[in-house]
């Protein structure tokens, strides 16, 4: 790379320029110079870049006959078989061939799948037993089980110790300790692992699954008997899921939800405390002889020649190229989400929900993912390893409360012509693809009343209600409603209709007329809304709604000031959720298979990396399950290499 | 002398041109890389780290008291490409200590494979461009981003409740969207957790009048007092102390180092402007000679 140009330089330049001795033409003289006369052309312009005998069919459809040369219709039911049976396809008129071929549409080897790096030599080399590839919450688990049955374990992370944080909030465990002790009733786990398996239409690894819901209270209380400082459990862990939910029967709209879900929070400022207690896991793998390999950013898996996985090159911090050596590779390296050409590519429901909205089909910030990088996938894949079949569940669609939001309550709710249009009970369970059929920006207007509170109390674990997992989280909640401001400002309330430590605007009326005004009903939208809150009242009184099914545990009537509403909009651009959470496929042990489900030795996924668990979408059943799916998934997989290697 | 700089070397400002964007706005008139090439994209960031080094050693006499990588959606660019990039410049620039990093960026583009490398490459403050936060103009004005991403993001990658790294970009005087829209928008913005904020004027076909903007502007600079925000700089907001120092700069008339495509760099009493043609760029951006368009004085 040359640093200067015969001689001058653009400091040279500059103040050649600003003394009127040098010009952009002297640029030219020296041979360079992108433009002479002053004239370009801008960046977007050049970068464009034995049957019945009768025939009843003469009998009564005699119309069209004979208008196609060579193809008769069947009359009896013998020639249909007959027909049927001669194993031709027939082609209608307007079935002619497009004349394309697979490869016009479908590609055997995906553009993002590139190929493993030539890296050369290494910088150095280490080995290790059992390789732990991600210190997220499937790592982390994976890596500390196998290091306490007795493995040397690294665990490898991208970030460095200081750089380090994670995304997780809540954890959805079964049956933990922390639960039965403060006298959460036990559940049957058969009841869990199939509600999990419906959820996932049966397209999951029924034995991940069983795993999740044996085991994730055995795992959690592990970790909080072991190694998380009982300070920390006492100070953070709140266990509740929700506050302010008892009257919720656990089954809603048909569907099953159970209780189970942990947040780690600082009371006095709500932070999210698990990025820094899952620190005690790192601890632990250290103070039990394992290694933690911070900065450590994994590019490909190496192979022997039998094709058994024998350890990973990672870079550096500096950027040099370090490998170590391992009897088996434990890829936790979360999931795709934060890869744009992988989302687009794999995350087939949320896209084609995006694309039937007429949006670019090149554009993949429209289909929006804040997970991982998806390099754990691709170097499995590198291995022979395999991408789970779609479709692929993203976090989204068995995710949303209030409709037009991604979380929040779950009201009654008032489409664009003022009237109903869902049962709100179900919107847990999925509704991107109703809402989803509406025209873009067409307004959702999420309605209360005085009694929000009641009302909130028969909502249940899941993500269709307010994020409220402790007393004092349930307190800012109702402070913020009991200081409401009535007008077209609103006012704001912490997880109305959003997570975590962000409120959301809420309007507030006196009268139900006023609180159309509000939100943007007028005329014959406005006369729709009040006439539709009266007949929704009405079936509040009879306990049952005729016209969308909302379960008769949260049908309340909208009757006492002051009254409430926020409002969304159905649009073209979904909340594509914190995760992917399709991966690749392993069997019942988490080792990763090829796609003659043979397995390659040496290798397991487990977390996001891991396949199988959701299915076709995610649900939530229990608030958080995504997190402790993970955190399972890596408390298993971490044993079942540590077996292996037994 | 000027916040940051130790006042041994010459205090400037450095702007990184990062022009990505997937797909321009009706109502935005800037010149980018328009379309998503994840290539393409690296083959840029690739391009600009060469001219950053080629002439890191002429400029060993200045001190980067801010920089601020924009010019498009900067955070299209993947998080180890800026992290990488930021990296060059720290080896080779001498980069106040405290120097505020600003990174224009769409929600979109935050993630757990970003963010890590965002933080490791220092970017102290994102400027969002959601154009909106009020559900019924959002979608208007936004096609890239998912409203609903947008808490969440807050809540779990940029813990904004915790530090002032969050500021927002919002439009004003979009047709179609009613003054109670952009109020509302405005409203929540400076309910939350933001710290600064640029109200950016729409451009081209679909625009209101001027006396429409003021009526709207009018209303946003009394939500945003209301909520303890001063107008530092024309359509700048920012809590006291959450000003843009780059911003601040270059008002001032600070001399700027800029790097990239159609880059001006504001030096030594003349003004040096980059070529905007991708291709020339690509091919030659660690040569001053090829890929500077013009070079003129500072009119006095």
């Amino acid at each position: 790379m040359s640093k200067e140009t015969k001689g001058l330089s653009r400091r040279d330049f500059l103040k050649g320029a600003a003394a009127g001795s040098m010009s952009v033409a002297a640029l030219g003289a020296l041979g360079g110079c992108a433009s002479s006369n002053g004239t370009e052309s801008s960046a977007a312009e050049t970068t464009v870049v034995a049957g019945g005998t009768y025939d009843v069919m003469s009998q009564f459809a005699t119309t069209g006959r004979n208008q196609t040369e060579g193809v008769v219709a069947p009359t009896t039911p013998e020639e249909f078989i007959t027909m049927k049976g001669d194993g031709k396809l027939q082609f209608a008129p307007g079935g002619a061939p497009l004349g394309i071929t697979p490869a016009d549409f479908m590609l055997n080897v995906p553009a993002w799948l590139g190929t493993a790096p030539d890296l050369g030599e290494p910088a150095g080399t280490e080995e290790c037993d059992i390789l732990v590839i991600g210190a997220g919450n499937a790592g982390s688990t994976a890596a500390l089980r196998a290091q306490e049955m007795g493995k040397t374990v690294f665990l490898a992370e991208s970030q460095t110790y200081d750089e380090y944080d994670e995304y997780a909030c809540d954890m959805a465990c079964y049956n933990s300790k922390l639960f039965l002790d403060k006298g959460t009733p036990e559940i049957d786990p058969l009841d869990i692992m199939n509600e999990y398996v419906r959820k996932a239409l049966g397209h999951c690894n029924w034995k991940i699954v069983r795993d999740y819901a044996f085991r994730s209270g055995e795992m959690l209380d592990w970790m909080v008997e072991k190694y998380i400082p009982a300070d920390y459990t006492v100070n953070y862990a709140k266990t509740s899921n929700y506050k302010g939910n008892d009257n919720f029967s656990g089954e809603c709209a048909g569907q099953k939800s159970f209780r189970g879900m942990t947040q780690w929070r600082d009371a006095d400022t709500n932070i999210n405390m698990w990025p820094f207690v899952i620190r005690s896991l790192h601890s632990a793998i250290e103070e039990l002889g394992g290694q933690m390999k911070w900065g450590y950013q994994a590019v490909k898996l190496v192979q022997d020649a039998d094709g058994a996985v024998t350890g990973a090159i990672f870079k550096d911090i500096d950027g040099a190229y370090q490998q170590i050596n391992a009897k088996a590779v434990i890829v936790a390296a979360g999931g795709y989400g934060g890869n744009a050409d992988m989302r687009l590519d794999l995350s087939d429901s949320m896209r084609s929900l995006t694309w039937a909205y007429g949006n670019d089909r090149t554009d993949p910030t429209t289909l929006g993912g804040m997970g991982r990088d998806g390099s754990g996938i691709r170097m499995i894949m590198w291995t022979g390893g395999t991408m789970e079949g779609g479709p692929r569940a993203g976090m989204s669609i068995g995710i949303n409360g209030a409709p037009g939001f991604a979380f929040g309550g779950a009201w009654p709710c008032f489409g664009p012509q003022g009237k109903r249009i869902m049962n709100e009970s179900m919107c847990k369970f999925g509704s991107n693809g109703y809402l989803d059929t509406f025209p873009a920006g067409q307004l959702l207007v999420n309605v209360t009343d005085a009694n929000w509170e009641s009302y909130l109390s028969y909502q249940g674990y899941g993500h269709e209600t307010m994020d409220r997992s402790a007393d004092y989280m349930v307190e800012v909640v109702r402070a913020n409603m009991a200081a409401y401001k009535t007008g077209a400002d609103g006012f704001p309330v912490r997880s109305f209709a959003r997570f975590g430590n962000e409120s959301s605007t809420v309007y507030a009326a006196e009268t139900l007329d006023e609180l159309a005004d509000l939100v943007g009903y007028t005329g014959e939208t406005k006369t729709n809304f009040l006439a539709e809150v009266a007949r929704y009242n009405e079936l509040c009184a009879a306990g049952r709604d005729e016209d969308w099914g909302c379960d008769p545990q949260n049908l309340f009537p909208i009757t006492t000031a002051p009254f409430f509403a926020n409002f969304g909009t159905t649009g073209g651009i979904p909340f594509n959720g914190l995760v992917m959470l399709s991966g690749v496929n392993t069997d019942d042990y988490y080792r990763c298979t090829k796609g003659d489900k043979s397995v390659i030795p040496g290798l397991y996924a487990a977390g996001n990396t891991c396949g199988n668990r959701y299915g076709i979408q995610y649900a939530t059943p229990t608030a958080g399950n995504s997190c402790a799916y993970a955190l399972t998934t890596g408390y298993v997989a971490g044993e079942c290499a540590a077996n292996d290697l037994m | 002398m000027i916040d940051g700089n130790s006042g041994a070397k010459r205090p400037i400002l450095m702007k990184l041109a990062i022009p990505f964007c997937v797909k321009k706005c009706d109502f935005c008139t800037r010149d980018a890389i328009e379309g998503w090439d994840t290539k393409r994209m690296h083959a840029y960031m690739e391009a600009l780290q060469k001219e950053i080094l080629v002439n890191a050693e002429q400029f060993s006499d200045c001190e980067v008291t801010a920089i601020h990588l924009g010019g498009g959606i900067a955070s299209n660019a993947t998080g180890q490409d800026v992290s990488d990039t930021m990296r060059l410049i720290r080896q080779h620039y001498t980069v106040a200590e405290d120097a505020p990093i600003t990174m224009r960026a769409a929600i979109c583009n935050i993630s757990g494979a970003s963010m890590p490398f965002f933080k490791r490459a220092g970017v102290t403050r994102y400027d969002f461009e959601m154009m909106s936060l009020d559900p019924v103009s959002y979608f208007k004005l936004n096609k890239r981003d998912s409203l609903g991403d947008f808490p969440v993001i807050c809540d779990h990658f940029l813990h904004s409740y915790t530090n002032d790294t969050l500021g927002l970009v919002l439009a004003v005087g979009y047709e179609g969207v009613r003054d109670i829209d952009f109020r509302r928008s405005v409203n929540d913005a400076a309910r939350g957790r933001m710290s600064h904020l640029i109200v950016q004027r729409c451009e081209g076909d679909s625009v209101v009048s001027e006396t429409e903007i003021d009526t709207q502007l009018a209303s946003a600079r009394e939500v945003l007092t209301s909520y303890g925000f001063a107008e530092y700089a024309p359509l700048r907001f920012a809590k006291p102390g959450y000003e843009d120092r780059y911003t601040l700069g270059r008002a001032s008339g600070m001399e700027t180092l800029a790097f990239g495509l159609g880059a001006k760099t504001r030096m030594d009493g003349a003004i040096s402007t980059n070529t905007s043609d991708l291709a020339t760029y690509l091919a030659a951006s660690d040569d001053f000679s090829q890929i500077t368009f013009s070079v003129e004085p500072v009119a006095v």
